[in-house]
């Protein structure tokens, strides 16, 4: 085939180079596929731009004139089938071992150039598509050209073959899809579906939905997700809002977004692929009010680098935390333009980006220090709101229908941003139906798709939760507008116009409950108990106990971490609980008693003579008239462990108890007056019972007081 | 709030971040309609680690369940109380142990408190009851808490020494503890002995300065007392009830954890606000834990007339000084 030849084209003389259809092969080959895309999704996506992209230096016009033309070289244009010779070589090709580019390629590019063509100038259709196919390799006549369906859908599903299971997504992981309604043609449309710009675009709604990488959600779900996003910030091209729109698209759409989803890693990349990092804006209050920008440094990126802004500023970032570059060193007035005008910062293969907006929710960041701006309001966490002051009334007028009480003007915002109106102590904690769309930020969402929020999980499995503590369900009112139910297990309810489903008021049994909001399914279980009567790290808190000046007490004034665990060896204090160590130090104390209500008198006795203590029941605290239940006892503390009990019934004889058998001792107890060694005497040797209890050790209790007395 | 609930559930999970804490427990809080909003979860962990339930890393923005304890109350007709974490499986298991087909000795009822979890108290023939129900349910019998709590408290001065202060955060408000009105101000500059509030995010952070200049981590009821001791301030009084009596505090000087918890579990209960002396009251406390408390803080002798410890207070003890946010 012709290497390179010159011809003159219209009026001008204009020199085009012709590729042959090997060396268009090797350029798209070079150019969509290869070790680079390990891993991540590629599409063969093909447009004007695109293809004089592939032949530097040429116009749009003359590098599809080359590539028409070495694929028309390639067709048998009397045959049965044009497009014989391209299978021909594509089959020898893979016979002999697939090396090199597939020859294959240069058609495919050309039928995903006109379905580009197709899609930005005429409506999606066989006959519109074939017209423009003709059209690129100058082909007489109308409809499917012979042989395409034959040879053509064959060729792309051979090329997903090779990507995928023959080269394992080492080149790039394939996302070409068919469509049930274009059959032929639906494979060029799934490669004509996004720009390499759109496709970008995803990782950001991929972070808008909050998607976790390698979180598992159903491709109807992100297809409701897209639906709702694309047409609002998202910055794709109308051909991909068309397309997201059609029902002919949604099932072919839904898997290109389920496939990308899936291989997200959690980054977001720009319009041209670079890695992409946020710039927030921070506010401080004191000792001056002053606002800054705050730049990400997400993993990949580099620790010190000089990133270029629009008008050529230089700006030397380095890495001040985990995550963070930290304030960008800005002057105010610079603070003040991005704030209203947006600022990018690029570095090679980086970027860092703030994205202007008239309203901008500003939440605690404790990783940079500061009320920093957050992309959404999340329920019930105060907030601060900047807003452009010409947008100040309605902001002031919905925070005045839709904020917890108690949220204000900050008096200097003026000082902070020329321009801006501050709101401070912001709280909401419902969801607001139809605001307006410059509002959109402080309309509390948790996320944009259905999301269980709030409830007393349980760190035993994600999605457990405490029996009773079920989350709310909330549901933004840009998902799925058709679906006006919600289905919880097998009940069916209206669809809350609040947006928040509150599950714990439902009466739901401990159990797993499945939760579906159109095409949003959603799934948490409950249980009443994790069956421990006591959880395990119970108790890591408290206080160490040390020696001081003859008394144990605690070393701080507030409770800290507890050496190892469930380690008793050391004195200490949590809760109410005493572990006492090694140390015996509360061996001393005497536990209460508890006595029965009604007797005339008491009396305890210890084992050693002069252990004696009379008392009566004391007057109730009028506090505990307000308590639960009757007491029949009231509680004494003894100074000495009672051997004996004796109460004197009004109405009775005197009743001994034994608390404790333990013999008496010979010697009175130290500091025991005579009278009461006499008095602890007397008591055995008066008291009389009828049955009396332990009667053999009362015996040797009242042979120790005969000797005692004597 | 539904305080059961958010101590079953931190009874279930046994410890975590102050933060899920918080989620948990203002969860709750706009769970249900009425619930008054000024209710913050710190003044909640507060009030749980007061009663027992729970301890609080309040630097390290942690928090553990504590373990459950049973114990008899002092003078508190014969009742014991069931602290600490509770769990379902412990309180269904006590549902069990104290049913009527298992004992006639031993019954139990909750009794529900403003603002925090109710107080279980159990009533019992004899104190063996209650120690071998302890046995049977796996926890702990404690006797006499209260009492041996107030023995184990921290001298205020030897702690003080204890606890340098770390490097001070910057680019927040501080403010200066005006300690006889306990009012806070804005400070320019840290010179001056006394407490002193970084306003942080969330958590105020203190520092004590002493006469030396030496800067002392504190919180703010240690910083307070800190503070009190140093100029020689008395604001702790004790009223003589029929039996005990009542410990009564200042809202501007809350007592520190160890000393509240005390208190507390001298009765069960979370202290009353008193509006009309704006002050914190303790039910049933003996006086000899009360006389330990004070004597901890350097805060003895104990005001015995409440009318003297009303002439001695501030006249402008206001909501003003509450801790606030940066702009609040």
């Amino acid at each position: 085939l012709l290497a390179r030849k010159e011809t003159t084209a219209g009026m001008g003389a204009q020199t085009t180079a012709y590729y042959s259809y090997r060396e268009w092969a090797e350029r798209l080959d070079k150019r969509f596929f290869g070790p680079q895309f390990s891993g991540r999704p590629v599409t063969l996506f093909v447009d004007d731009e695109v293809v004089a992209d592939l032949i530097p230096g040429e116009v749009a016009g003359s590098a599809i004139r080359s590539l028409s033309s070495a694929v028309r070289g390639r067709l048998e244009l009397t045959g049965s089938n044009l497009f014989r010779p391209v299978e021909d070589d594509y089959r020898r090709w893979k016979m002999t071992g697939s090396q090199g580019a597939s020859p294959s390629l240069p058609l495919l590019a050309l039928s995903v150039l006109a379905a580009t063509r197709m899609a930005r100038e005429d409506g999606v259709s066989s006959t519109n598509y074939y017209l423009r196919f003709r059209q690129l390799l100058d082909l007489a006549g109308r409809g499917e050209p012979r042989g395409y369906g034959e040879t053509v859908p064959w060729l792309w599903t051979e090329l997903k073959s090779w990507l995928n299971a023959l080269n394992h997504g080492d080149f790039g992981i394939s996302t070409i899809i068919g469509n049930e309604n274009f059959a032929n043609i639906g494979y060029a449309l799934s490669q004509a579906l996004f720009r390499t710009a759109d496709r970008q675009r995803l990782t950001h709604f991929f972070q808008w939905i909050d998607l976790k990488p390698g979180e598992a959600i159903a491709a109807a779900e992100l297809l409701a997700l897209f639906r709702s996003w694309a047409p609002r910030r998202s910055g794709v091209h109308s051909g991909v809002l068309k397309m997201a729109e059609s029902e002919m698209f949604a099932d072919q759409l839904a898997g290109i977004l389920e496939t990308e989803a899936h291989h997200w890693d959690g980054g977001l990349r720009d319009e041209a692929g670079r890695s992409l990092g946020r710039i927030l804006v921070g506010a401080q209050l004191f000792p001056k009010p002053k606002l800054a920008l705050i730049a990400q440094c997400p993993s990949g990126f580099p620790d010190q680098a000089t990133f270029v802004a629009r008008g050529g500023r230089s700006l030397t970032l380095s890495k001040a935390a985990d995550g963070w570059y930290g304030e960008i060193p800005v002057d105010s007035a610079f603070v003040v333009e991005a704030l209203r005008t947006g600022l990018k910062l690029e570095s090679g293969g980086f970027a860092l980006e703030y994205k202007a907006d008239r309203v901008v929710p500003l939440a605690e960041n404790t990783d940079v220090g500061y009320w920093a701006s957050t992309r959404q309001v999340h329920p019930g966490d105060p907030h601060w709101i900047l807003a452009d002051r010409q947008l100040s009334n309605e902001v002031a007028s919905y925070l005045q229908r839709h904020a917890q009480t108690g949220w204000g003007l900050y008096e200097r915002a003026e000082v902070l941003a020329p321009g801006w109106t501050l709101f401070r102590d912001v709280v909401i904690n419902t969801a607001p139906a139809n605001v307006p769309a410059e509002l959109s930020r402080i309309a509390p969402a948790v996320r944009e798709r259905p999301t269980l929020w709030g409830g007393l999980p349980l760190n035993r499995a994600s999605d457990t939760y405490l029996w009773l503590g079920e989350p709310d369900l909330w549901i933004p009112a840009s998902f799925a507008p058709e679906a006006q139910t919600v289905r919880i297990d097998d009940d069916i309810r209206r669809r809350p116009t609040s947006g928040k489903l509150q599950l714990s008021k439902l009466g739901l049994n401990p159990s797993v409950h499945k939760i579906q909001v159109g095409p949003s399914h959603r799934q948490f279980g409950t249980v009443k108990t994790l069956g421990n009567r006591q959880a395990a790290a119970t108790g890591s808190l408290g206080y160490l106990l040390a020696e001081e000046g003859g008394r144990w007490a605690a070393t701080t004034f507030v409770p800290s971490q507890m050496p190892g665990g469930n380690d008793n060896s050391r004195v200490r204090l949590s809760g109410a609980s005493l572990a006492q160590g090694d140390s015996g130090f509360w061996a001393r104390q005497v536990p209460p008693l508890l006595l029965p209500k009604g007797a005339g008198e008491y009396v305890l006795l210890g084992s050693s003579p002069g252990q004696f203590r009379r008392l009566k029941e004391p007057e109730s605290a009028a506090w505990l008239a307000a308590l639960p239940l009757y007491s029949k006892v009231f509680e004494v503390s003894p100074e000495f462990a009672p051997v004996w009990l004796i109460i004197y019934w009004r109405t009775a004889p005197a009743e001994v108890r034994l608390k404790v058998a333990k013999p008496p001792e010979a010697d009175p107890a130290p500091q025991a007056s005579l009278d009461m060694v006499s008095l602890w005497a007397q008591t055995f040797l008066s008291t009389s019972q009828a049955t009396p209890a332990a009667p053999d050790l009362w015996a040797e209790y009242q042979r120790v007081s005969e000797s005692v007395l004597a | 709030v539904n305080y059961d609930l958010l101590l079953e559930w931190v009874s279930e999970q046994g410890s975590g971040s102050l933060l899920s804490f918080r989620q948990a427990h203002d969860w709750l809080l706009t769970s249900e309609e009425g619930n008054d909003h000024a209710i913050t979860a710190n003044r909640t962990a507060a009030t749980m680690a007061v009663l027992a339930h729970m301890e609080i890393d309040w630097v390290r923005s942690r928090w553990s369940a504590a373990p459950p304890v049973l114990t008899i109350l002092p003078f508190a007709g014969g009742r014991s109380l069931l602290t600490g974490a509770r769990t379902r499986a412990l309180v269904y298991a006590l549902d069990e142990e104290t049913a009527e087909t298992a004992t006639m000795s031993v019954m139990w009822a909750p009794y529900s408190q403003r603002r925090g979890p109710s107080a279980i108290y159990l009533v019992s023939e004899s104190e063996t009851d209650i120690e071998q129900l302890a046995a049977r349910l796996g926890i702990r019998y404690e006797f006499s808490v209260a009492d041996r709590l107030s023995r184990l408290l921290p001298s205020l001065t030897t702690n003080a020494k204890t606890s340098p202060g770390g490097p001070l955060a910057r680019g927040f408000q501080v403010d200066k503890l005006q300690i006889d009105t306990f009012e806070w101000i804005t400070v320019e500059s840290v010179e001056t002995p006394g407490l002193y509030r970084y306003n942080l995010y969330g958590r105020p952070d203190f520092r004590y300065l002493d006469l030396g200049g030496r800067s002392i981590a504190a919180d703010l009821a240690t910083g307070t007392y800190l503070e009190l001791s140093r100029t020689g301030r008395k604001v702790l009084a004790f009223r003589e009830d029929a039996v005990n009596g009542t410990l009564i505090v200042p809202m501007g000087a809350p007592l520190p954890t160890l000393h509240a918890r005390a208190a507390a579990l001298c009765s069960g209960l979370a202290p009353t606000f008193d509006p009309d002396t704006r002050s914190m009251q303790y039910q049933n406390v003996p006086p000899s834990i009360a006389e330990r408390i004070a004597s901890s803080l350097n805060q003895t002798p104990l005001l015995r007339d409440p009318l003297q410890r009303l002439l001695s207070e501030p006249i402008r003890a206001s909501r003003s000084s509450q801790p606030r946010r940066v702009g609040r």
